[in-house]
C-alpha cells in the first residue's frame, strides 16, 4: 500500500482530481464562441491570451503570429479563405530598453496602436493602416473587395480615441491588400455594389455617395444623392436594392427611409431622383430576378407590394397579416413576420402571381431558406396561450417549421424542440435537404430531413453553443468549455473531430511589449 | 566554485556524509505563478544527501516534489455571454477552471562548511538545479475523463547559492552521529520553463531550505 502512495507522490503517476488551494481570477473571457469558420480551418479570438489561433480540421490548432497584436474584432471574406481582424497592440511612451513586458511600463505611459491584418492560410498576408474603429464591414459579391465603415448600431463598439472622422469609409482590395479612404458623408451606415462591380453605393445620414471603383477616377465619389435639401433635417437610410437592367447595368437604386413611407428611386445614369409614395413605411425590400421586380412589405399594413421599374407604377396583393420579411428572390419568395406576434407565412409566384397562405404554429425568429430555395426552414419561439389542444402544447415549446416552397408545395412540418435553439445551418447532401439543429443544453445535434420532416441526432461530447457552416460543407460546433471546445461534424457520414484545449494556448505568457524598436 | 574556494580557506573540519529529510521554497514573481498558488512562493518537500570528500567539503544532492494548483475564474463563454449583434461580451455568467504544477527538481552541488562551535556549523553551498514540470488543467472537475483535461511537461535549469547553519547533535558523548537540523537562505534562479503552447513560468529570486537529518 504505502509503495504504491509513494509512487503516486511522484510527477507523472499522480491522480487527475487537481488541488485548489486558493483562487485566481481573469477579466477577460478566454475565448469568443464567436468563430469563424474558414476554408483552412476555424479562427478564434482569444480574448485573455490575447492571441488568434487558428483549429484545422484535423483537431490540431497553432496561434497566428500578429507581432504581439491582439485581435480585437474579425470577419471573414465571402472568399472564406481570407480573415480581415482589426488588431492592436501596447506601446509604452517611455522608451527604456529596460522596459520589456507591459506591466513594466507605468500606466500613465501605456498606449495602443492598431492595424487591419488580412490573414490567410494562418498566417498575416497584410498589414494596413486602417483605423481600428471601423466596426463593420460590406463586401462585393465576389468578395475581393471590403469597406470598413462605422455601424452606429453597434455605437458602444465604436473606440473614440484621438480624432474619429465619421465622413469616410475605407475600401479595402482583399486580393492586393491596398487601402482606400473615401470621404462619402456623415455616418454611412449601409454599402452596396453595383452588378458589374465598377461602383458603390454608400448609404449615410441624408445622402448616398457613389464611389467608383475602377477607372481613372477610381475611389473618387463621382456623384452624391442628397435625400433632403434642408441641412436640418435628418433622413436616415434604412434599406436599399440595387435595380439591374436586362443589359447588366444597375440604373436605379431604391432607398427606404427610416420611419418613413416615401421610397427614394435614385436613377444612377441621369443622377436624378424621384420619389415614390408607399401607403405605409416599409420593413423590407426585394428584388425579384425572375420579374425584375421589386417586393415590398409593411410591419404596419398586411400587403404585398410589387414596383415594376420602368414607370415605377405599383401593384398589390392582400394579405391576411402583415409580413415584415422577404426571403428568396427567384420566382418564388417566402414571406413572414418576425415581429413576434403574427403566424402567417406566404408563398408567393411572382411569375404567376400567385399567394399561397401557410401558418406557423408559434411566432418565427428566424427563417432560412435552402441553397436550391425548395424549403423555407424557421425556427420559432414558445408563445403565451394555453389551451388543451394541440396548438396550446405547441405553444409552450420552441419549434423547427418547415415550409414547403415548391411547385406542388406539402403542408408545412411543425417539430417540437426540446430546448430552445441555438443555432440553425441548412445542408445538401445527395439531392437531399437537411437542417442541422442545435439546442440549448441537449448533447445532440439534430439532422432533419425537410423534405420528410424526421430527424435524426448526432450525438456530441458536451452540450453546445452554436453551429457555423465551413466552406467545404463541414460544420463547426461551439461548446461551454472555458479551456476551449470545437467539434468539426461532416453532416453526411456524421463522423465527429473534436479540438479541445486550444483556449489555454498562451494564456501563461507574460505579455511584452511588441514592436518596441520599429519606427 | 565559490564552495571549494571557502572550504580551502577555512580551518576546523566539519564535512560530514547526510542524510535528511528537508522543505524549501523560492520565489516566482510570474504572473503566470498566479495560476498555481497566491503566494509568490514555490514550496517542496524532498530528501538532501551529502557525501564528504574533504574536511571542509561534501557533494550534495537532493530532491525536491512540489504540487500546486488554484482555481481560476472569469467570464464564462456559455450561451448569452457574447453576443454578435452588440460585436461584445455580457460578463453576466462565470466560469471556471483548475490548473496543478507538479514539479521535481534534482540538485548537485558542493557545501563547504567549518565548525565554529560542536553544535555550530556555518555552511556555504552552490548547487545546480535541474526541475521538470507537469501541468494539468481541467475545467470540469466533476468528470474524470473530459475532453478538455490538458497535460503538458516541461523542463528547465539554473543555479542557487544559500548560506546556512547545521547545529549537529550527537547521539551521545563522543558519537560520530548526530542529529542535525539546518536552515539556509540564498537566492536561485531558474530559466523560464517552456510548457507548450500554454506559455511558460519561472522561477527565480530568494530561496530557503531548512531540515533535519542524520550526520556521519
Amino acid at each position: 500500500m504505502t509503495r504504491p502512495l509513494l509512487l503516486l507522490l511522484l510527477a507523472g503517476c499522480t491522480p487527475w482530481e487537481l488541488p485548489d488551494n486558493g483562487s485566481n481570477y481573469l477579466s477577460l473571457p478566454t475565448w469568443d464562441p464567436a468563430v469563424l469558420s474558414a476554408a483552412d480551418g476555424v479562427y478564434v479570438r482569444l480574448p485573455q491570451a490575447g492571441d488568434l489561433v487558428r483549429i484545422k480540421p484535423d483537431g490540431t490548432y497553432a496561434a497566428v503570429d500578429l507581432d504581439g497584436a491582439s485581435p480585437d474584432r474579425m470577419v471573414l471574406a465571402p472568399d472564406g479563405e481570407t480573415v480581415l481582424a482589426f488588431v492592436s497592440w501596447p506601446t509604452c511612451r517611455d522608451e527604456d530598453p529596460a522596459i520589456v513586458y507591459v506591466d513594466e511600463c507605468e500606466d500613465e505611459d501605456l498606449e495602443s496602436d492598431s492595424e487591419l491584418v488580412l490573414v490567410r492560410d494562418g498566417a498575416v498576408a497584410n498589414r494596413l493602416d486602417v483605423p481600428s474603429q471601423y466596426n463593420a464591414f460590406a463586401f462585393n459579391e465576389s468578395g475581393s473587395l471590403a469597406v470598413a465603415y462605422l455601424d452606429f448600431s453597434q455605437g458602444d463598439t465604436i473606440d473614440v480615441s484621438g480624432v474619429l472622422n465619421l465622413t469616410e469609409a475605407v475600401f479595402v482590395d482583399v486580393t492586393s491588400g491596398e487601402a482606400h479612404s473615401v470621404p462619402v458623408g456623415f455616418a454611412p451606415e449601409n454599402v452596396l455594389f453595383s452588378a458589374d462591380g465598377s461602383t458603390a453605393l454608400v448609404l449615410s445620414r441624408s445622402k448616398v455617395a457613389v464611389v467608383s471603383l475602377a477607372g481613372e477616377d477610381a475611389w473618387t465619389r463621382t456623384v452624391t444623392f442628397p435625400l433632403t435639401l434642408d441641412v436640418d433635417q435628418e433622413v436616415d437610410p434604412d434599406n436599399a436594392v440595387l435595380i439591374t437592367s436586362d443589359d447588366g447595368d444597375t440604373d436605379y437604386a431604391l432607398v427606404s427611409v427610416a420611419g418613413q413611407s416615401e421610397l427614394y428611386v435614385l436613377d444612377l445614369t441621369n443622377e436624378s431622383i424621384d420619389i415614390v409614395e408607399l401607403d405605409s413605411v416599409p420593413s423590407d425590400l426585394a428584388v425579384d430576378s425572375a420579374t425584375n421586380h421589386t417586393l415590398i412589405v409593411y410591419a404596419g399594413r398586411a400587403r404585398l407590394d410589387v414596383l415594376e421599374h420602368d414607370l415605377f407604377e405599383i401593384s398589390s396583393v392582400d394579405l391576411d397579416e402583415p409580413a415584415t420579411r422577404i426571403g428568396g428572390g427567384d420566382g418564388r419568395v417566402l414571406l413572414y413576420n418576425d415581429g413576434g406576434r403574427y403566424h402567417d407565412v406566404y408563398v408567393y409566384d411572382t411569375v404567376a402571381e400567385t399567394l399561397e397562405e401557410m401558418r406557423a404554429e408559434n411566432p418565427i425568429r428566424e427563417l432560412r431558406l435552402t441553397g436550391d430555395s425548395l424549403f423555407g426552414v424557421a425556427t420559432m419561439n414558445v408563445e403565451a396561450g394555453g389551451g388543451n389542444d394541440a396548438s396550446g402544447f405547441y405553444d409552450q415549446y420552441y419549434g423547427l417549421g418547415v415550409f414547403d416552397l415548391g411547385d406542388a408545395p406539402a403542408d408545412p412540418v411543425a417539430l417540437l424542440l426540446e430546448g430552445e435553439p441555438v443555432g440553425l445551418e441548412l445542408t445538401e447532401d445527395e439531392g437531399t435537404n437537411y437542417a442541422l439543429v442545435l439546442m440549448n443544453g441537449v448533447d445532440a445535434l439534430q439532422k432533419v430531413d425537410l423534405a420528410r420532416g424526421a430527424a435524426t441526432e448526432i450525438v456530441l461530447e458536451e452540450p453546445s453553443l452554436g453551429i457555423d457552416a465551413m466552406p467545404d460543407g463541414r460544420f463547426v460546433v461551439t461548446h461551454d468549455s472555458m479551456l476551449g471546445l470545437v467539434t468539426f461534424v461532416d453532416a453526411s457520414s456524421e463522423e465527429l473531430v473534436t479540438a479541445a484545449g486550444f483556449a489555454a494556448a498562451g494564456l501563461l505568457e507574460r505579455p511584452v511589449l511588441p514592436r518596441r524598436n520599429v519606427e | 566554485m565559490f564552495a571549494t574556494l571557502l572550504a580551502l580557506a577555512l580551518p576546523a573540519a566539519a564535512a560530514t556524509h547526510e542524510i535528511s529529510a528537508e522543505v524549501g521554497w523560492i520565489n516566482s514573481s510570474d504572473p503566470a505563478w498566479d495560476f498555481f498558488s497566491e503566494a509568490a512562493l514555490h514550496g517542496s518537500y524532498g530528501l538532501r544527501l551529502g557525501y564528504a570528500v574533504h574536511p571542509n567539503v561534501a557533494i550534495i544532492g537532493g530532491w525536491q516534489h512540489a504540487v500546486h494548483g488554484v482555481g481560476t475564474s472569469g467570464p464564462g463563454v456559455g450561451a448569452a455571454s457574447y453576443s454578435e449583434g452588440e460585436d461584445d461580451y455580457y460578463y453576466d455568467n462565470e466560469d471556471a477552471f483548475w490548473a496543478a504544477l507538479y514539479t521535481d527538481q534534482v540538485t548537485v552541488g558542493a557545501k563547504a562548511d567549518f565548525q565554529v562551535l560542536t553544535w555550530l556549523h556555518p555552511y556555504a553551498t552552490v548547487q545546480a538545479v535541474g526541475m521538470r514540470g507537469l501541468l494539468r488543467m481541467d475545467d470540469d472537475s466533476q468528470d474524470d475523463e473530459n475532453l478538455t483535461q490538458i497535460e503538458l511537461a516541461g523542463l528547465t535549469g539554473g543555479v542557487l547559492g544559500a548560506v546556512g547553519i547545521d547545529l549537529p547533535v550527537p547521539l551521545r558523548v563522543g558519537s560520530t552521529v548526530a542529529i542535525a537540523p539546518y536552515a539556509e537562505v540564498g537566492y536561485g534562479w531558474l530559466a523560464p520553463m517552456r510548457l507548450d503552447q500554454v506559455g511558460s513560468v519561472q522561477f527565480a529570486g530568494f530561496t530557503g531550505r531548512a531540515g533535519v537529518g542524520v550526520r556521519f
